[in-house]
């Protein structure tokens, strides 16, 4: 087991460092430079000098190998357009709306499409279950921008409920929150109802009505602990996912969040928090995995640890 | 020999007419294809059925909500909004079917490499998928997107070129549980060579695997490139693209309501006919799978 795990952890560390090498040399390759040269031209002289502050002067191996002694040191450096601001300044000002949403939005999908997924598995074929599935089905595929719209227009524009856009108050969060739900809440109920119809179907729940425990004991200890497997599987990303939040739902509901990072230093030609951005989601979505891949065994005794098949 | 010729022939028959009335038996996935023909029509027709150009606007007539004249509306700059409408579902749906091309192929043969020759080549290719798992798909397009500039051909180059993931993990997983089958087996001892194995064998009872992989795939690439332009990042003007209709029409959302309710609308029935056809698809194919 910790054989395993340690080297699953050095195959993420690898994994991540050749993400930063790709993102690093990439990065550069963005046209253009991180100062508005079309609207203020640099000559010569201090256009080098610019270069020279931020170290883009010298060759690219050697700003690589700095970044990563930077990195070890867990300092993802300056931003180029904040110029007050560390990365870490950057994130940590965007990080927690986006993760507020975000975990607000993972404890809805949980509590609602757990038992909504038992609930319509349990009365399967019946209209219950119908109106479940489609409605599971429609919340998956519709994108959450295109639900965001219509809440503002009828709730906001038309009934006047709750604010529009913005941050700050409680009312803020509902919208934004129910849009960015639907998703994972669907998604959540559809596989939970999948996984329990198939372990319904097993002998050993069979086995377990024989010696006459009650219903609920063989849903709950039997049927659901096995349901559980795949449900990990598919949370684990889920949640990564989540926290890093929707750039379309910040867009939408202008909440000062971590997505518009993503965009505006794309836009910017903010090397160092493009890169800093980029590789906090790889460790996230990289340990996540991990994670998810040891909880499975914990689930699944079966399971053996070896190399995932992926 | 004959005989046993038509045996098969007839099998072959009966699964398909067996899979046919499956299909058929899902109203939603009926519906879903007459949605998924539609809007085919319209990508292919979209310069016959639309009124006027995507282009063409007069400024006397803008945000104009639906009318006789105009069906739909018009947006800022007085364009008519269904015209812009069907064009953005042409330009939907090329992207679509565009970034399909390249994740299908790039999948497929990683997916062939990694699957059916195993070994080192397999670990390559595990660590690759790996690696490309660690970020989201959308970020690396949006940084393509920033890279390249803004055009249609790029946002199908951006999305195919990071969107592949599934397509290699699942063809390379279904490799790896037909390598062992005995037909697969019967093959090789009677000397076929490993290219013929693969893609004469082995690959055939993959493709339904991949349909239904495709019928999903197109929504969530809609729903991308309805994203990178919603962004900004994605298709320019005067192309219309339902997502940046989207987020343009956010700055009007409190007086000019058909700005914004239209192409969402669009893009939502687009997304569920593409996946109910899916449904339908995998349902049809798999009679265990429970609905």
């Amino acid at each position: 087991m910790i054989r395993y795990s340690l080297g699953r952890l050095l195959g993420l560390l690898g994994s991540v460092l050749i993400i930063s090498l790709i993102l690093f040399i990439a990065v550069r390759w963005l046209p253009g430079t991180p100062w508005n040269e079309a609207e203020i031209p640099l000559q010569g002289a201090a256009k080098e000098n610019m270069m020279r502050k931020y170290g883009l002067d010298q060759p690219i191996h050697i700003q690589y190998a700095k970044y990563l002694w930077n990195l070890l040191h867990l300092d993802l450096g300056n931003s180029f357009i904040y110029k007050t601001d560390t990365v870490w300044q950057t994130i940590a000002r965007g990080w927690p709306a986006t993760a507020k949403i975000g975990s607000v939005t993972l404890l809805i999908a949980f509590s609602i499409g757990i038992p909504v997924g038992i609930i319509a598995a349990l009365r399967q074929n019946s209209l219950l279950d119908y109106t479940v599935t489609f409605l599971a089905t429609t919340g998956i595929t519709v994108p959450n921008f295109a639900v965001a719209v219509w809440l503002v227009m009828f709730v906001s524009v038309k009934m006047e409920l709750l604010p529009t856009q913005g941050w700050g108050t409680w009312q803020h969060m509902i919208l934004p929150v129910v849009a960015y739900s639907l998703a994972p809440t669907s998604l959540i109920a559809r596989f939970t109802r999948v996984s329990m119809l198939e372990a319904m179907r097993s002998d050993y729940i069979r086995t377990a009505r024989a010696k006459g425990l009650a219903e609920p004991v063989v849903i709950l200890r039997h049927v659901f602990k096995n349901a559980l497997i795949p449900i990990i599987t598919l949370v684990g990303p889920l949640i990564p996912n989540l926290m890093t939040g929707s750039i379309f739902i910040e867009n939408t509901f202008g909440i000062p969040g971590i997505g518009r990072h993503f965009v505006t230093s794309i836009f910017d030609r903010d090397y160092p928090v493009i890169m800093g951005v980029f590789m906090l989601v790889a460790v996230l979505f990289g340990l996540t995995y991990f994670i998810s891949d040891i909880l499975y065994t914990w689930a699944d005794p079966r399971v053996r640890l070896t190399d995932r098949q992926t | 020999m004959n005989i046993l010729k038509e045996v098969e022939e007839k099998g072959q028959r009966r699964r398909k007419a067996n899979f046919i009335w499956r299909f058929r038996r899902n109203k939603l996935a009926v519906v879903g294809s007459g949605i998924v023909f539609v809007c085919i029509f319209i990508a292919m027709f979209a310069n016959f059925l639309a009124p006027t150009s995507y282009d063409i606007g007069n400024l006397v007539e803008a945000r104009q909500p639906p009318s006789w004249s105009h069906v739909f509306g018009t947006d800022a700059v007085g364009r008519d909004y269904l015209s812009r409408m069907l064009y953005a579902t042409r330009t939907s749906i090329i992207v679509a079917l565009g970034v399909q091309v390249i994740t299908l192929s790039i999948g497929i043969s990683l997916g062939t490499l990694g699957g059916y020759l195993g070994g080192w080549v397999d670990q390559i290719v595990v660590r690759i998928i790996e690696i490309a798992t660690g970020i989201p798909a959308l970020l690396i397009a949006m940084f393509i997107m920033g890279m390249l500039g803004h055009s249609m051909w790029n946002v199908i180059f951006a999305l195919g070129i990071s969107g592949w993931v599934v397509e290699t993990r699942i063809t390379r997983g279904q490799f790896l549980a037909f390598k062992e089958r005995e037909f697969v087996i019967a093959a090789q001892a009677i000397g076929a060579n490993r290219f013929r194995v693969a893609f004469k064998h082995i690959f055939p009872n993959i493709v339904p695997i991949l349909a239904v992989l495709l019928a999903f795939q197109i929504p969530a690439v809609i729903f991308n490139e309805a994203g990178l332009s919603f962004l900004g990042l994605g298709i320019d003007e005067p192309m219309p693209s339902l997502g940046k209709m989207i987020s343009t029409s956010l700055a009007y959302i409190r007086t000019y309501w058909h700005m914004g309710l239209f192409p969402s609308l669009m893009i939502a029935i687009i997304t569920m006919g593409f996946t109910f056809v899916g449904d339908g698809l995998r349902d049809a194919l798999d009679p265990t799978m429970n609905r």
